[in-house]
């Protein structure tokens, strides 16, 4: 720049004339300079003043534009210099931090590893909770259930009702509502099983996205005795199909009956579908549209523009109204939920620990920030002598403020530019190790969104450490600090910095007890019995088709394949149950003991599994009382049921149920209306049905002849590995039908660790956080006592030189250090107690103020802290009086 | 950046006071006389609107100011060229030339050209 030769900056505006007064001398001194001329040539005064302004012309209209552009040049140099100042100390601040690499660099890292860890937990938070689905006009769309009597809205919708409302709405443009469906596809490749659904036209409409081929189906489509029709999903026609234009308005083989297929669906749908790879018409059985009690579908509507949901949830409250009319129901509350579909796609406990997350990863970049104030308070100490002399020679305080927030801002943006690095590593190390089934989490990238939240986590971020440690270096006392010239007489104890490091042990206390409470509760959902025996315990299922197999057939083919599988080399037994012993949810429907259960009491809603003999020493559930189902009960005898501890308890109380009678339902084909007596035979001990992480729950166990599902659960018992007989199974199947599928193979050790993966990444997750800010801490704990023992080296000489041992040396700085700790550590309990009713729903078999892991994690926390300061309280013992006395 | 012939025209006035300023720093009497003398007072230019020129350039920073006591022992406002005025000039007189030469070349041609 050229302003080699101008005044020194802060002076140059004092030096300058006022603007108009220059244009008046300048002016002047031209017609002075002309009028001596004139006068030099020999001109009167009055001729040489006369020819000296017809020279220069209209002299008012000429000063006049002069002051204007005079003015005009000013407000430019002005906003120059403004913008030269902060280039120059953005430079000054870069330099800085050059001369200080190894404070740049742990800064920097610290800033980086605290901005990336929020975005990419930022990142998944976007990709699964605020991305709009793919709909036009998603925000119109809404999940809708009926309010449970427990009050809240986990119940899907029941037929009647969901016509009552698709057909009857009027503020609603469209009410689609879709139940699940599984096929065997054949002739494409080997058998396959597939998750389709049945849904409405009104699917269609009001989930609208375009077919990438053909169309969906019609009104005209969506009735019994409709056509056989078929929607594939874009990853089906990619897979299956090759992506095979041509295979639109061909027939494909579903479950051996041919279905045209008319349209291929976009991946849009694939969250809201939860992977369905097809779609058929809904065609609602008459049966179906009576089923009062029976609540399978997920029902989503489209509210007509400027429609509120309020006035839509009313229409479909005055449906329900009339429903129960029809129909009296005693868990009817007449009242409907309504949640954007993004939300309900995502579920309260996923949403939780998103929040959870989120809210760790905050804390992890609050003890981040507290860390970098802490440097920059240390080096504004080590500056003072720097700042003083700027101070002394003209610098203002808002100048020095700007200086070191400018500082403070290069820091940040160099964070957030690691940041966002170090994010993107991150997000892809949590897409990989993330549980599957989260909708949309595959999908997560670092969009504008996330940059923007980014960008302003980075600012906040700069402000928390910057503005304190600015505003505390514009504070210096200039005549102090001048006097003592280095030579610092203070005991180097600063309230600020240790406050701050006060503050980062207690958040870090916080977010290890958030760990502490997860490993907990893993723990005791890992102790928590099944019930069964899930080692050497090999699993896949089957699907017999309706087309090849009739009610009567489905019994025999199971016993044919069972006998098939129990004749293979290393099968000590095998079984069978229609769906999984765990964690598969499942049916239910009411169980009542006919004179024991009181009239008006409408028993207890009980889920049914039906299982083949063999089926209960296959799993290795202990039978109480009575027996086991077992062949006998094969044949067409009397209608028989085993039911577990808990409902034989809550049916019977303490009463013998062998030999007596229950009503429960007789099968889905009949609807759940039709119940049939049976006779109970055994009572089993209580498995996990619905996780590790759930109560038991009432369960009827029947043999599977007298309740036919054509999907089934094979179990195969091995010793040793399980899954090496797969292929010696396969051929077992296909000997009795090589058309069978069998999929979701796994072993049922898998399938148990499986249903707890969601709250093991999350303890995962919280365990790293936890580990960092602990980190982060103890590196807050060192450098505040290092420093302490660097300001306090000559005082520490003295009492050396006195007489005082290293021990006592040692102890003192320990002591020091040991009550910032105990000071946090007491602080971040009681924050710990508020913060862990967040985790209330994350967490299973310990209370949110688990003494054990409060007790511990502060231990831990302590025992950090001591460690951290072991190497300046070292450091402190072996000072030389004499060279600290000297120095 | 070569200007268009309008622009030169209208530019002349600061090219002029530029090539003025190229030997040193002046006032803007000084420039006025140095034109009057060169241009054997051919050139009419009302000298008052040299300031609004000088004002003008000193804000696009081609020259700077600075107060100084003349050999008269006045007090006056000396201009002189930075390294942006002078890259300006040399462009400016660069561009002027050209076109002069051009103009001229034209004006005393005797040949009429051949057919299109």
């Amino acid at each position: 720049m050229n302003n080699r030769d101008e005044p020194s900056r802060p002076d140059r505006r004092f030096w300058r004339k006022a603007p108009t007064a220059n244009v008046a001398d300048e002016v002047a001194f031209h017609l002075q300079s002309a009028i001596d001329e004139g006068l030099a040539a020999g001109l009167s005064a009055d001729a040489a003043r006369a020819a000296a302004l017809q020279r220069f012309g209209d002299v008012e209209r000429v000063s006049a534009e002069l002051h204007h552009l005079a003015v005009r040049g000013e407000q430019t140099l002005y906003r120059r210099e403004w913008l030269e100042g902060v280039v120059q100390d953005a430079r000054h601040g870069l330099r800085q931090l050059r001369a200080s690499p190894g404070f740049t660099l742990i800064a920097l890292l610290t800033l980086a590893l605290g901005i990336g860890a929020n975005t990419a937990i930022f990142s998944l938070v976007d990709s699964v909770m605020l991305r709009p689905l793919g709909f036009a006009d998603p925000s119109r769309l809404y999940d809708l259930r009926p309010l449970s009597p427990e009050g809240d809205a986990h119940y899907n919708v029941a037929f009647p009702n969901y016509l009552a409302w698709s057909t009857g709405t009027r503020l609603f443009a469209a009410i689609g509502g879709t139940t699940n469906q599984s096929f065997t596809l054949t002739g494409a490749g080997a058998p396959q099983r597939l998750t389709g659904l049945r849904a409405s036209a009104t699917y269609w409409q009001a989930l609208e996205s375009p077919p990438v081929a053909g169309r969906y189906f019609t009104q005209a489509e969506d009735r019994v005795g409709g056509p056989r029709v078929v929607v594939i999903s874009h990853a089906l026609f990619v897979n299956a199909f090759g992506s095979d234009p041509g295979v639109v308005g061909r027939a494909i083989l579903l479950d051996g009956l041919p279905f045209t297929v008319i349209g291929i669906a976009p991946d849009t749908y694939a969250p809201i579908a939860n992977g369905a790879a097809l779609w058929v018409p809904l065609a609602i059985t008459t049966r179906e549209s009576q089923m009062y009690g029976d609540h399978e579908m997920v029902v989503t509507g489209r509210l007509r523009p400027g429609v509120s949901l309020d006035a839509g949830l009313a229409e479909l409250r005055g449906f329900e109204r009339d429903i129960q009319h029809i129909q009296p129901d005693d868990g009817f509350t007449g009242k409907v939920v309504g949640r954007p579909a993004v939300e309900a796609l995502v579920g309260h406990t996923a949403e939780r620990q998103f929040l959870v997350l989120l809210g760790a990863v905050g804390l992890v970049l609050l003890i981040a920030c507290g860390n970098v104030a802490n440097l920059l308070l240390a080096r504004a100490v080590s500056r003072r002598g720097e700042i003083a002399i700027r101070n002394a020679l003209g610098a203002n305080r808002r100048r020095i403020v700007a200086q070191m927030l400018v500082e403070s801002g290069v820091l940040t943006m160099g964070g957030a530019l690691l940041g966002v690095a170090a994010g993107a590593i991150i997000l892809r190390v949590l897409v990989a190790s993330a549980p599957a089934g989260i909708p949309r989490l595959a999908d997560a990238t670092i969009n504008g969104r996330v940059l923007l939240f980014t960008m302003v986590v980075a600012i906040v971020a700069g402000l928390l450490f910057g503005v304190v440690p600015a505003w505390r270096a514009s504070q210096t006392d200039l005549q102090a600090t001048l006097r003592a010239s280095g030579r610092d007489g203070r005991t180097g104890n600063d309230p600020l910095r240790g406050a701050l490091v006060i503050a980062e042990i207690a958040v870090a206390l916080v977010l290890l007890t958030a760990a502490g409470l997860l490993i907990r509760s893993s723990m005791a959902m890992q102790r928590e019995a099944t019930g069964f025996d899930a080692s050497s315990l090999l699993t896949t299922r089957v699907a017999l088709p309706i087309a090849q197999y009739g009610d009567l057939s489905v019994g025999g083919t199971y016993a044919r394949i069972l006998d098939g599988v129990r004749a293979i080399p290393g099968v000590t037994s095998a079984a069978m149950i229609s769906r999984m012993p765990i964690g598969a949810g499942g049916a239910d429907c009411m169980v009542t003991a006919p004179g024991i259960t009181p009239a008006g009491d409408d028993g207890r809603d009980a889920q049914f599994r039906s299982v083949s003999p063999d089926y209960f020493r296959t799993i290795g559930t202990p039978i109480l009382r009575g027996r086991a189902i077992d062949a006998t009960d094969m044949t067409s005898g009397p209608l028989v049921a085993v039911i577990n501890a808990r409902l034989a308890h809550s049916l019977f109380g303490d009463r013998d149920p062998i030999g007596r009678q229950i009503l429960h339902c007789i099968g889905i084909n009949d609807g759940y209306q039709h119940t049939a007596a049976r006779t109970v035979i055994g009572v089993a001990a209580d498995v996990r049905a619905n996780g590790l992480d759930n109560d038991f729950v009432d369960q009827v166990y029947y043999p599977y002849t007298q309740f036919f599902e054509r999907t089934a659960a094979l179990l195969i018992r091995a010793p040793g590995n399980p899954v090496a007989l797969m292929p010696a199974v396969r051929r077992a199947v296909a000997a009795v039908d090589p058309s069978l599928p069998l999929f979701r193979t796994a072993t049922m050790d898998a399938i148990v660790h499986d249903s707890t993966a969601s709250p093991r990444f999350t303890m995962l997750l919280l365990i790293l956080l936890g580990g960092t800010g602990l980190l982060l801490a103890a590196i807050g704990i060192y450098g505040v006592i290092a420093y302490q023992v660097g300001q306090r080296t000559r005082e520490i000489g003295v009492r050396l030189a006195l007489g005082a041992t290293p021990g006592s040396v040692w102890s003192l700085v320990v002591r020091q250090a040991m009550t910032v700790a105990l000071a946090g550590v007491l602080a971040g309990e009681l924050l710990a107690l508020v913060a862990a009713r967040a985790l209330s729903g994350l967490i299973y078999g310990v209370a949110p103020s688990d003494p054990l892991t409060f007790t511990s994690m502060g231990v831990i926390l302590t025992g950090t802290a001591l460690v951290a300061s072991l190497v300046p309280a070292v450091r402190a013992t072996r000072i030389d009086p004499i060279r600290a006395l000297r120095s | 950046m070569p200007r268009s012939p309008v622009d030169l025209l209208q530019g002349s006035l600061d090219l002029l006071v530029l090539k003025m300023l190229s030997w040193g720093p002046m006032h803007g009497f000084g420039i006025a006389r140095w034109l009057r003398q060169l241009s054997d007072d051919a050139l009419q230019i009302e000298e008052g609107s040299l300031y609004p020129a000088l004002y003008r350039m000193e804000n696009k920073r081609w020259i700077k100011s600075e107060w100084r006591v003349t050999e008269n022992n006045r007090r006056a406002k000396y201009y002189r060229l930075t390294a942006a005025g002078r890259k300006q000039f040399a462009i400016e007189s660069g561009s002027w030339l050209q076109f002069a030469a051009a103009m001229t070349r034209v004006l005393r041609a005797t040949a009429q050209p051949g057919a299109v």
